[in-house]
């Protein structure tokens, strides 16, 4: 059995693309759940509810809750593990950049980067019994996967020096050094390989690529960070092609 | 007042000032606002520019006494004017402010901050954030951390289907 924590993010990208109709297939096959901490549900139900722009998105996120397609755990005790880890992770994660040179006794100068909702989905990966987070941000991703990339991306965009704390890098990598990481991208890749697009299927090799490269791209455009070079990598992967730039 | 927004941003990022977060949002605002002639030729317009340019300048009054709880009034001021513009002239609803919010939550994730705390300093919705982000190039800008083969495996031992 595998259950996956899914951050807020990874949830809106399937929302607005229609797609949580995969879940239900999918958890039967990993015979687990998609797990959201509670801290998310503000941002994916309560906040679009009350405003229209995305109120039936959020519709279709409560049904899937009220289907058990996601789930929330109600659990006390392990609420409260889970918030005392993400208090940690919250100030190990906001405490390794510093843009611009950190001043003694000026804790303010760490750029507060990582929020009370990813944290709380990292936390929960090691209260649940799984290894697997579904997340589309990327600066998350970043920090688990590659940190000093996240530091040249920070110093490049703010055109300052970033300075980096390695005791809290240290400390949140130990954390989350057994942390596994998909986005809905490949929860989508996984959704078609295991022939749940066949309704939108007819004849010819090029309505099966147009299904992949389509839903690829749709939940791209809805905020998934995958880049255009590596949906052109998925659509090559299951269509047995070399890229150009492979050859 | 755009370019100016965007150094604000920058700098906001680097010292995480919520007071200048709402600055750079008031900049790209007016900047909007100052792009469209319908805004510019409306009536209200002498009164909403008089309004603004006296609470700015209130503002940096304030702020230079230390009265910063007046300061945050002053651009609550300043937003209310902008919204009451736009209300009555604009021809989307509430349309200035809360793209100004979404392209500064924007800007602030391009930088390195997650989707969560941008749209928490800017006070943008998650979702909108997500749409215009992911219309961006800010991805394509960046390293792949890990390869699609390896991240698809991971997928397809989660999910068991079998490599096709």
């Amino acid at each position: 059995m595998t259950d996956i924590v899914c951050d807020a993010s990874s949830i809106i990208s399937l929302a607005t693309n229609c797609l949580l109709w995969l879940l239900p297939s999918l958890r039967e096959r990993m015979g687990g759940n998609f797990i959201i901490p509670p801290s998310v549900r503000r941002e994916l139900i309560d906040k679009p509810l009350k405003s229209t722009r995305y109120r039936f998105e959020a519709i279709r996120v409560v049904r899937a809750l009220e289907q058990g397609d996601i789930v929330i755990p109600e659990d006390p005790e392990l609420k409260t593990r889970v918030a005392v880890d993400a208090e940690q992770l919250l100030s190990w994660g906001n405490s390794i950049f510093a843009i611009g040179r950190p001043r003694k006794g000026r804790s303010g100068r760490y750029a507060k980067i990582f929020h009370l909702g990813e944290a709380e989905a990292v936390a929960m990966t090691r209260h649940m019994d799984t290894n697997v987070l579904l997340i589309d941000e990327k600066t998350t991703r970043f920090l688990i996967e590659d940190p000093l990339e996240l530091e040249r991306i920070i110093e490049r965009r703010t055109k300052a020096k970033v300075f980096v704390n390695e005791h809290s890098l240290q400390q949140f990598l130990d954390f989350t050094k057994n942390v596994q990481i998909i986005r809905s991208a490949e929860v989508a890749l996984a959704a078609y390989e295991a022939g749940l697009f066949r309704a939108f299927r007819s004849d010819g090799i090029d309505q099966e690529r147009n299904i992949v490269s389509g839903v690829l791209h749709a939940i791209r455009n809805s905020g998934c960070a995958i880049g255009s070079s590596e949906i052109d990598d998925y659509v090559s992967l299951e269509f047995g092609e070399v890229r150009a730039d492979e050859e | 007042m755009r370019d100016l927004s965007s150094k604000l941003v920058r700098e906001a990022s680097r010292i995480h000032d919520q007071d200048l977060i709402s600055l750079t949002i008031i900049s790209y605002s007016l900047s909007k606002i100052l792009q469209k002639r319908y805004y510019r030729e409306g009536r209200r317009w002498p009164s909403f520019l008089g309004r603004v340019m006296d609470n700015l300048a209130r503002a940096s009054e304030r702020l230079q006494s230390g009265d910063i709880k007046g300061m945050r009034e002053s651009f609550r001021t300043v937003f209310n004017a902008m919204v009451e513009l736009d209300a009555e002239v604009g021809h989307h609803v509430n349309w200035v402010i809360e793209k100004a919010k979404i392209k500064k939550a924007s800007t602030l994730y391009a930088i390195g901050f997650s989707i969560g705390m941008s749209a928490t300093l800017t006070g943008a919705s998650m979702w909108e954030v997500m749409d215009y982000a992911g219309k961006t190039k800010i991805v394509d800008e960046e390293k792949v951390t890990r390869s699609v083969s390896s991240r698809l495996e991971l997928a397809r031992k989660v999910f068991r289907v079998e490599e096709r």
